[in-house]
């Protein structure tokens, strides 16, 4: 009998953000095949087809779009549009800060970007899909190519150890996801979010699911790098390129964080009192373990690595409150802490001096007075991943704490708001050395490129914007948090 | 609007320096001294619009209340206003800013613009603290002033400068994380509103509350044992910062004990009064007996300022008016004795270099202008009648020893502290003013007209407080009248009336209860 292929009806319009990225991605390939095309215009096209991505995404938000495509495999509401947005933004800060950081080195401008641009593919497939399996699809897709580019510059040894350390390590975790996802079918018969949730009566509580959905939260536990499965990032971040690092911190913690939210808060509600417990506790060992690790750090990008695991335990404050205002304040917190970080790691970019980098916190010493702008981005961002007013960083993190005490969550948000005291020694470390030590040696410094103060300048004002005007990200973002 | 424009003036003024600070530094030190002086010019008229006959804030009135949506989604509104409470704090502040900016014209050599730009940050802050109604805006004025002074200590500080300005952020972060929460938790209580005007009566009882918010205050005042970091952070800071440190920051923390602590959770605090005003009085001796030993003039100064604070807080949990009175007043005291106290060391320190005490003596000899000027502030600071500290701590002494909710021997031991306070100050004075003028020490100049100018107004509030303080008293009456009212109403003396407050019609005294009244009727019958 001959089998029928049911090709469903496809709405474009709703995918175009990832059709744009697609179609960008082949200009950058095609572009790239041709020598006699400077391919420092790679980096620029990447920045307008994320744009227009951006655009695009913003419309379909606006318009209120809550729809399934492909046989209710894909869904554009408004939270997978909102999380489009924090990738693009992200996206775009970090080709910013990438093209002066890649130098002249045409041979390494195509790849890099072309990867970026499938990460973000990734990225928003993961926070679109309405089935564990476009879930696992995108989540491949983005490691694969974060895999490639943490091993990006291949003459430097860190660089390898760095890619080969995120692979193996980073397959084990997709193979426990995949693993969990394989168990959880076998619990409720389905891998589709909803259908989860409809399956999942009494009797379906075996430990068949538990077991499946303590292995997705070790998966996602390593992509989002939660204690203990934190491991791999101090090294991972030290040693790509400090864009890469950035970006990794970045989106593919929000993607994580996105398909995370989606599938315990859509799929799994019916057992929240069982994951919840294990989220509070995952919570506090992340802020607490992430934040005193931090604090022994000299090397500035290793004290980034373990500040972003100490956000990540921020964010699963919101996961583990398990209401509305968790999740939104979780999405808002994952936008903020993304421009905030890059913009973090951009200054360290700027920091570099003429003959390398200088990623000491020592070498830091004088700098606020000898280098102004630097000091005053370097400053504004730490202190607002401090959480201090008024930044963004404030803001974010009142909302997280405020949802937690919602929940009844006293002592989660305590240890929270220690960690945030705790948290403000290290980052005030960082600013001390720039302000009040003198310097120890002259450090040669190139001139600031043009390039990459215009995506520092754009995250500051994004960082002091949603600090002072919450309103801006606080109703749009409640508006589409998942209840 | 015109409340706003107060609090709001010193940001402009960063703003203006950072735009300008390319034009020098006689350019920076006139915009930051024209600014700050602008905002005290401004701030006189917060009382002179001021209806001392409202005891709530003044919701009426346009100029002293606002009241805007800001963050719609989370239910946080811009709310600011004022009572008879925080408007003297707020003109204290906008009084000592400009006094801090001429004393420090020409000690500041590196990052002028740097400083002025912190100093003029700090004083929104402060401000914001004081005026603030809704608790997340309070939140976001009371960490947002970190910075600033962070920096002040940090950059412009002494030897161990970064111990000292970290520990002090530290310190404060660790109070203010836990006040976090019971802002939190009044929130969902409170029918998910950040609204100050709106809490009331629900959390009486709530001893969990009560300590989140006060700890994060006692930090802040420093109540003894808890004041580790302010010998610290006094020492290192640059004399503005001593004086701001002493004479507005210190206050956020008793301000916020009689704003939040006491109206809003009264049972509470009735039930931790004990300890707390045991650990008070611990205070009041240690910070005199520490004092008395301290070898530095600064630290001396700043060990007087956890005994003095102290009497603050005996007096805040007395229970009595007059007590509260008096401690309100006593902020307001210290904040201008204290903050001369640290103005004259830091000018001296600039002469010579030291200050140790064992460097100076006989100086009298030399500069006798100085001499004089740091004798009145001394004795404002311990205490004689007809200066201003003498009435608030017998106001504080009085009514909680005649009134006061605790046991009279707590007032006794304290008592003890103004006999100690006499000892330290006389004995330093002396050890610094008389006896053998040192070789070293000849050629030092007397005050220049510039310092003279910092510390006459000073002086003339000192002197103003200890003649006239019913023209501090009386627009605080009301608003005092409505904190006790909520702890509890405690019949008062009438004698400490008459002194005090000059009390003499029945008229002028609105907040009076009615068993008070009948009381001086009764007396006044038996007379």
């Amino acid at each position: 009998m001959p089998s029928e292929i049911n090709i469903p009806e496809i709405d474009w319009s709703l995918i175009m953000p990832s059709l744009v990225i697609v179609s960008t991605m082949l200009i950058v390939l095609i572009f790239d095949l041709f020598d006699a095309i400077s391919k420092r215009v790679l980096g620029l096209i990447t920045i307008v087809g994320t744009a227009i991505a951006l655009v695009v995404s913003v419309q379909l938000l606006q318009a209120g779009t809550n729809e399934t495509q492909f046989n209710n495999m894909f869904r554009i509401d408004g939270y997978s549009l909102f999380f489009n947005i924090i990738f693009l933004i992200s996206t775009i800060l970090v080709v910013l800060i990438s093209l002066s950081y890649l130098g002249r080195d045409d041979r390494k401008q195509g790849p890099y970007y072309l990867l970026i641009l499938l990460a973000t593919l990734g990225m928003m497939l993961m926070a679109a899909g309405n089935e564990l399996i476009i879930v696992f699809l995108g989540l491949e897709l983005m490691s694969l190519s974060l895999y490639v580019l943490a091993g990006y510059f291949r003459d430097n040894p860190a660089s390898s150890e760095a890619g080969m350390k995120y692979l193996l390590l980073g397959a084990f975790a997709s193979a426990f996801f995949l693993y969990g996802i394989a168990l959880i079918y076998g619990a409720t018969g389905t891998t589709s979010i909803p259908g989860i949730a409809e399956n999942l009566t009494a009797e379906s509580k075996s430990p068949l699911l538990f077991a499946g959905v303590f292995l997705l939260i070790v998966g996602f536990g390593f992509k989002v790098a939660i204690v203990p499965f934190h491991q791999w990032a101090p090294d991972v971040y030290e040693g790509a390129p400090t864009t890469i690092a950035a970006f990794i911190s970045a989106g593919p913690k929000a993607a994580g964080f996105a398909a995370f939210l989606r599938i315990f808060m859509e799929a799994l509600p019916a057992i929240t009192p069982e994951w919840n417990i294990v989220l509070v506790v995952l919570a506090m060992l992340t802020m607490t373990v992430g934040n005193v690790i931090a604090i022994a750090q000299t090397n500035i990008k290793r004290m980034l690595a373990y500040s972003s695991i100490a956000h990540a335990g921020y964010v699963l404050i919101g996961l583990a409150a398990a209401n509305k205002a968790g999740t939104s304040s979780a999405i808002m917190y994952l936008l903020i802490y993304c421009v905030m970080n890059i913009g973090a790691f951009g200054a360290v970019i700027l920091a570099k001096t003429a003959d390398g980098e200088s990623l000491t916190i020592s070498d830091y010493a004088g700098l606020g007075f000898k280098k102004p702008l630097l000091g005053m981005l370097m400053s504004l961002m730490l202190l607002s991943l401090a959480g201090f007013p008024p930044t963004a960083g404030f803001v974010g993190k009142f909302y997280i704490f405020k949802s937690a005490v919602e929940a009844g969550h006293y002592w989660l948000v305590i240890v929270g708001a220690i960690n945030t005291a705790i948290a403000a020694f290290y980052y005030l470390r960082v600013v001390v050395t720039m302000y009040m030590r003198e310097p120890e040696d002259e450090l040669e410094f190139n001139p600031y490129p043009a390039t990459l103060v215009i995506g520092l300048v754009l995250a500051a004002i994004g960082v002091l914007l949603l600090g002072i005007l919450p309103s801006l990200i606080v109703d749009p973002v409640n508006a589409i948090a998942l209840n | 609007m015109l409340l706003s424009l107060v609090i709001f003036l010193p940001l402009l003024g960063v703003i203006a320096i950072a735009l300008l600070r390319g034009m020098g530094p006689s350019v920076v030190k006139g915009i930051a001294f024209v600014i700050s002086l602008l905002t005290f010019v401004v701030s006189i008229g917060l009382y002179a619009g001021f209806d001392a006959s409202i005891e709530d804030f003044q919701t009426d009135n346009e100029l002293l209340y606002q009241k805007k949506a800001w963050i719609t989604g989370l239910g946080i509104s811009y709310h600011i206003g004022i009572d008879g409470i925080s408007l003297w704090l707020i003109l204290l502040t906008t009084f000592l800013t400009p006094v801090c900016i001429l004393a420090t014209w020409n000690s500041v050599e590196k990052g002028l613009s740097g400083f002025m730009m912190s100093l003029l940050a700090l004083e929104t802050g402060m401000l914001g603290v004081f005026c603030s109604l809704d608790l997340f805006l309070f939140f976001v004025f009371w960490e947002s002033m970190l910075i600033p002074m962070y920096f002040l200590i940090g950059i412009w500080g002494g030897e161990r400068r970064i111990y000292a300005t970290i520990k002090f952020v530290l310190y404060t972060m660790a109070g203010s994380a836990l006040m976090l929460v019971g802002i939190l938790a009044l929130y969902f209580q409170n029918g998910n509103s950040f609204d100050y005007t709106t809490l009331s009566g629900q959390f009486d009882h709530d001893s969990l509350l009560f300590l989140a918010f006060f700890i994060a205050f006692a930090i802040k005042v420093p109540l003894f044992p808890f004041h580790t970091w302010l010998p610290d952070a006094h020492v290192e800071a640059p004399t503005v910062g001593s004086v701001i440190l002493a004479g507005v920051l210190l206050k956020m923390g008793t301000y916020g004990i009689i704003r939040f602590c006491l109206p809003l959770f009264p049972e509470a605090a009735k039930l931790h009064t004990p300890w707390i005003v045991t650990l008070a009085v611990i205070g009041i001796i240690y910070g005199a007996l520490v004092a008395m030993v301290q070898p530095d003039l600064k630290k001396l100064v700043a060990y007087s300022s956890v005994s003095h604070l102290g009497f603050v807080v005996l007096g805040l949990f007395s229970q009595n008016h007059d007590a509260i009175q008096g401690s309100v007043l006593q902020m307001v005291n210290h904040g201008l004795s204290t903050g001369a106290l640290f103005l004259l060391v830091g000018m001296i320190y600039e002469r010579r270099h030291s200050r140790m005490i064992v460097d100076f003596g006989g100086l009298a000899k030399r500069m006798p202008i100085f001499a004089a000027i740091f004798l009145i502030v001394t004795l404002s600071s311990i205490g004689l009648p007809g200066l201003n500290g003498f009435v608030g701590e017998f106001m504080i002494l009085l009514g909680s020893f005649v009134g006061g909710a605790f046991s009279k021997w707590y007032v006794v031991f304290a008592t003890t502290g103004v006999i100690l306070a006499a000892v330290y100050m006389l004995w330093m004075f002396q050890r610094v003013m008389f006896g053998k003028l040192d070789k070293t020490n000849e050629a030092l100049p007397d005050l220049n007209s510039r310092e003279i100018a910092v510390l006459v107004p000073i002086l003339v509030f000192i002197v103003w407080i200890g003649v006239f303080p019913n023209t501090f008293l009386k627009p605080m009456e009301t608003s005092v009248g409505k904190v006790v009212e909520k702890v509890q109403v405690v019949p008062n003396t009438p004698e400490l009336g008459h002194v005090i407050n000059h009390r003499d019609t029945k008229a002028s005294l609105p907040i009076r209860n009615i068993e008070n009244t009948k009381l001086i009727e009764e007396e006044a019958q038996t007379k």
